[in-house]
């Protein structure tokens, strides 16, 4: 039997990692894939990935925008297009070498603690680990996979520098830095490389050239400059894509949804049999009061965190990878800020380290052959199941379809598969049916706003009149500055013939929000329709104090002075301002005059003129 | 196990210094348009005439005349950036992000070269930090100018210079280091010549010429470029757009000097001292000026082309015919750092030079501290720029919606309506300079300028502008040539202008 070397290791769990996704290269595009790959120009062509190089991740045209920045993996994609033609089939090939490249990369971090042996079991528990399906077999997910590869690349070549011949070392500090670029390139996650870059430093038991520090200071001032680029193209959307389970909550109250998703997180760690596509209330419960979950949570993270300190000296492979778990999970963990995920289990993807550390650790720390072979009998029953696991979860990525039915089938409980699959009913005509999953989501999770403008026209459309009202008054309830919903409430009203109602509901907009255009235009429209002309005034004076401070157009700006003047009367402040504006859409805009002349008249008449 | 992280930080100060300094610029940035200060307009409108292979060029005048006034290498720089990321403004981000690192370098830069003073470790960090996050230098760097890139290249050649011993390779290093400190901010001619006069004075004769001839190797084109462009300009323009000679009004050397401001350190004293009456203020000022002047001396053995640079600096400041200020905000750190070794100097004597130095510190911590609290808490330091930017955002985005693509605007900030609405532009308010007077071009000549450009529509800012005046003047006319197109009270007006016949 030939000898396993580290090499022969790290190949052997690399092989283990494609094999194992295999059953993934018959998969298509399946949710996010289609908006940010399938139907995304920037990615059909590595040019095109090129040009969008300083634009988010998310297309404009997908409406969605969740403060992401990756690039680096843009272009992957558009390298993938260009070689296939755009054939899913090839995107998973690829995430599957990148995944076997991840674990080829594990296994040779963790060979300085472990011997060969130790590092295989290591790595093929992370190849083989099921919590890594979504990330793998979901061709988005690869920016996971990514940022992990570009976190250990700059790990494994941070420990040259260290070590290396002092004239030769410029050549590993370089690629130090470019890894940490790149992986902060790949996923916003990438920012933790400086953490796991001296956490590893401190773990260096062999001689470290103590002149190599500086690195730390490059690699945080590319982290600063990242996070200043990231915050120009992507940051400001951040705020518009929370998680629904910690949306709106204060401090307090997202701890207490926050912290026990800690005993979640550690089960899908350690016994990852159980799977979701998507934590979204109620798999995971929003909470506003701390509970025993939470405490319970607290003292064990602590203590994890404590535990693995403790053990540096002894076993500084579980310290690196417990460390790294939790930096890797910290960023969306809601425990310092809201993140877009309650819960997701391919940003779990670095963390499988941990278990996979851990079980490296147990095969080394056998002394003798029997207990050696006891131990590696267990490890490999447990890789065999984690295996079998992920052999036959990653199909459940296949298409847009099988994701969302078998998501509703496992966990009737997400009211995000309702929704989803009331949309796909929609579009297939069966409205019946889908009111049903509108209102069945909205009964799941009452407190999210945003199922009102999908669930109320359907439910108009349908003759369910008083369920629309009741939704559009329940979603306005919770988002009351929310100029859409009002719009959606007051268009209830008014086709329940109550105009009272509809203008009561723009006013109340217009008090809260002064400041919001939508609601302004929206209050302009029901008087519009109410005739009400006491209010007429009132508006008429909020949009030109609105406006005398905001970058609106010229003919914006008319429009609304000449509103003013005949909503004011005789105002002279009004007509002051408006006659300094009386030549504008006379000479800007000749088109626009034709229509307004009669108004511009009785504006003139107000005036005195 | 060896934990060696934290073992060298002395060692590491520098750098640790430029790290804060860098995460101190990029919180700095403001959220102003690009163009406010004037200067950053043009060096955009000159780095995107760049990009877009059109030469170094004053792309938002019509005819696209050469860039005779404004040093090449910023815009250079920039243009590099935009060819990398080409939408603007987006790609401020990039040039902001530039920006700030160089001023991080800069700190670091200048951290390495005071090793050699003789001040203990932790007050030079403060100091340096001081300096550097001063609120009248974060808003010079929070927009596009080009004193962080200056500042690097400028203090770069000092610390070759005075590094160590006078080789070839050094003083060709230095002398480059201060052509391309020129080429950003004219006043880099200081270090070319003081880097020289330095080497000179320590004997390195050879040394010195070599210096000078490597300056001269990387500024000489550029002067030949000026040489061969200068007279492209309309003749109105050159004041504002033309070179410094042909824009000092024929100034001649005695004139230049005879109206030589000697307050050049009077924006430091203006930043260091509170409000005091105006005779002890004028004391106290004339002591910083002295502090100043004594922390010179006393660095001279050690940093002595640092020095002499700094001495021709503050001569041209001095004869130059505009405000100190920006010049001088530019080398605080330096000024702060001489004024450090003088007070370090001063409380190394005895007892009563302590009492001495205790009272400066007390005075100027009095002075700047509040000043400086407030305007980092309050970020003060960016008001200005974006008080201006607010009214401009209302004529950017009537322009763009309301006027044709070939517009003509005049306006107080041209470059900037230009980069954000895509017209040509030009300047509203013109003037000409006779000796260091600046007389206004009288309306006729205003409109006729006007007419001999194409401007179609005139942009003014507000009532407060250079060219209200004249605007008022011909607006009232008998037959005006505007039409007001738009007004908002004390704020921003939009004219359609007509040539008369």
């Amino acid at each position: 039997m030939p000898r396993l070397g580290p090499l022969r290791a790290a190949l052997l769990a690399g092989l283990v990692a494609l094999v194992i996704y295999a059953g993934a290269f018959r998969n298509g595009w399946a949710l996010d894939d289609t908006p940010i790959v399938a139907e995304n120009p920037a990615a059909h062509s590595i040019g095109a990935a090129v040009d969008a190089a300083f634009e988010p991740y998310w297309p404009e045209s997908a409406g969605v925008n969740a403060g992401m920045y990756r690039p680096f993996v843009m272009l992957t994609y558009g390298i993938d297009w260009t070689l296939s033609g755009g054939s899913p089939a090839w995107f998973h090939v690829s995430n599957a070498i990148m995944h076997a490249v991840a674990t080829i990369l594990v296994v040779l971090v963790v060979l300085r603690w472990f011997p060969p042996l130790g590092a295989l079991a290591a790595g093929v528990t992370f190849a083989v680990h099921p919590v890594h399906v979504e990330a793998v077999a979901n061709v988005v997910g690869r920016a996971e996979v990514l940022v992990t590869v570009w976190i250990l690349a700059a790990v494994l070549s941070a420990r040259r520098y260290r070590h290396h011949e002092h004239n030769r070392s410029g050549v590993w500090l370089v690629l130090t830095i470019a890894f940490t670029l790149l992986a902060m390139l790949s996923k916003e996650a990438g920012v933790i490389t400086v953490f796991v870059l001296a956490l590893d430093h401190f773990l260096d038991i062999g001689k470290t050239n103590t002149r190599r520090a500086g690195l730390y200071i490059y690699a945080a001032a590319l982290t600063l400059g990242w996070f200043y680029v990231w915050r120009a193209i992507a940051g400001g959307f951040v705020e518009s894509t929370i998680a629904a389970n910690v949306r709106g909550l204060d401090a307090a109250e997202r701890l207490a949804t926050a912290l026990p998703v800690i005993w979640d997180v550690t089960r899908l760690l350690v016994w990852p049999f159980e799977l979701a596509a998507d934590y979204n209330p109620m798999v995971i419960p929003r909470r506003t009061e701390l509970g025993i979950a939470a405490g319970a949570a607290v003292v064990f993270g602590v203590a994890v965190v404590v535990l693995a300190v403790i053990v540096a000296k002894k076993a500084p492979a579980i310290t690196f990878g417990v460390l790294v778990a939790v930096a890797s999970y910290a960023p969306t963990s809601n425990l310092f800020f809201s993140s877009g995920v309650a819960l997701a289990e391919r940003t779990l993807y670095l963390a499988a380290l941990a278990p996979a550390l851990a079980l490296g650790w147990v095969i080394t720390r056998a002394h003798s052959p029997r207990i050696l072979r006891a131990t590696a009998v267990a490890v490999a029953v447990l890789c065999t199941a984690y295996g079998v696991r992920t052999f036959t979860r990653t199909p459940f990525w296949k298409d847009n379809r099988t994701v969302i039915v078998e998501d509703l089938v496992e966990h009737p409980e997400n009211f995000r598969a309702h929704i989803r699959v009331a949309r796909v009913l929609e579009q297939l005509g069966d409205s019946t049916a889908a009111l049903g999953h509108y209102v069945t989501a909205a009964a799941i999770f009452p407190y999210e706003p945003l199922i009102a403008p999908m669930l109320v026209p359907l439910a108009s459309s349908l003759g369910r009149h008083q369920l629309a009202l009741r939704e559009a008054e329940r979603s306005l309830g919770l988002a009351p500055g929310n100029p859409r919903l009002a719009l959606q409430l007051a268009g209830v009203h008014l086709s329940n013939g109550d105009s009272a109602s509809a203008l009561a509901v723009a006013r109340s907009v217009v008090s809260l929000v002064p400041d919001e255009p939508g609601a302004l235009l929206l209050y302009a429209d029901m008087l519009a329709i109410t005739g009400a002309p006491d209010w007429k005034q009132q508006l008429s004076r909020a949009r030109a104090e609105w406006l005398l401070g905001r970058p609106v157009s010229a003919t914006q700006r008319w429009g609304f002075l000449l509103n003013a003047v005949v909503g004011t009367g005789t105002d002279p402040a009004f007509c002051d301002v408006w006659g300094q504006n009386l030549g504008l859409v006379r000479t800007l805009r000749s088109d626009l005059y034709e229509s307004v002349m009669e108004e511009e008249r009785q504006a003139g008449a107000s005036c005195g003129w | 196990m060896r934990i060696t992280i934290w073992q060298d930080v002395r060692r590491l100060w520098p750098g640790l210094l430029g790290l804060v300094v860098f995460a101190i610029a990029l919180w700095a940035q403001t959220d102003a348009l690009a163009g406010v200060f004037y200067d950053d307009g043009i060096y955009l409108s000159l780095a995107r005439s760049l990009a877009e292979g059109e030469g170094f060029r004053y792309g938002h005048l019509p005819g696209d005349p050469a860039g005779v006034r404004y040093p090449f290498l910023y815009p250079y720089v920039l243009s590099f950036l935009w060819r990398v990321w080409p939408s603007f403004p987006a790609n401020l981000a990039l040039f902001s992000l530039f920006d700030s690192a160089v001023y991080g370098l800069s700190a670091f830069v200048i951290a390495q070269s005071v090793a050699r003073l003789s001040l203990p470790g932790l007050s030079v960090g403060l100091v340096l930090v001081a300096a550097f996050a001063a609120f009248p230098l974060l808003a010079i760097v929070g927009v596009r100018f080009s004193e962080p890139l200056f500042l690097i290249l400028f203090s770069g050649s000092l610390l070759i210079a005075d590094g160590g011993e006078a080789t070839t390779k050094r003083a060709v290093a230095a002398g480059l280091l201060a052509g391309l400190a020129t080429l950003t901010r004219s006043l880099g001619l200081a270090g070319l010549l003081g880097i020289a006069i330095s080497l000179w004075y320590r004997g390195a004769r050879r040394s010195s010429l070599v210096s000078l001839a490597a300056g001269t190797v990387v500024i000489l084109p550029w002067i030949i470029w000026l040489l061969v462009h200068s007279g492209e300009l309309d003749p109105r323009l050159t004041s504002v757009y033309g070179t410094y000679s042909e824009g000092s009004g024929g100034m001649g050397l005695i004139q230049f000097i005879g109206g030589a401001s000697l307050q050049v350190f009077s924006p430091i004293a203006r930043l260091l001292l509170p409000a005091l009456p105006t005779p002890l203020w004028a004391l106290a000022a004339v002591c910083v000026s002295l502090l100043i002047v004594w922390g010179a001396a006393r660095t001279f053995r050690v940093l002595p082309a640092l020095i002499v640079t700094l001495g021709l600096y503050a001569s041209v400041v001095t004869v130059w015919p505009y405000t100190p200020d920006r010049f001088v905000w530019v080398v605080l750190p330096w000024i702060f750092l001489l004024m450090a070794v003088a007070l370090h100097d001063l409380w190394t004597r005895n007892r009563y030079w302590k009492l001495v130095v205790g009272a400066a510190a007390l005075v100027i911590g009095i002075g700047f501290l509040p000043r400086e609290i407030s305007s980092l808490r309050n970020r003060g330091f960016a008001s200005t720029a974006e008080g201006i930017s607010q009214p401009l955002r209302l004529l950017i985005s009537s322009i763009v919606q309301e006027l044709p693509s070939d517009a003509v605007i005049a306006g107080g900030d041209e470059a900037l309506l230009s980069l954000y609405t895509g017209r040509s532009s030009v300047p509203s308010y013109l003037s000409r300079l006779n000796g260091r007077d600046e007389i206004p071009l009288t309306p006729a000549e205003s409109v006729h300028f006007y007419c001999a450009t194409g401007v179609t529509h005139i942009a003014l800012s507000g009532p407060g502008a250079p060219a209200a005046r004249l605007l008022q003047t011909l607006s009232t006319a008998e037959v005006s040539p505007l039409e007001q197109l738009f007004s908002v009270r004390e704020g921003p007006k939009l004219y359609r202008f007509t040539c008369p016949d």
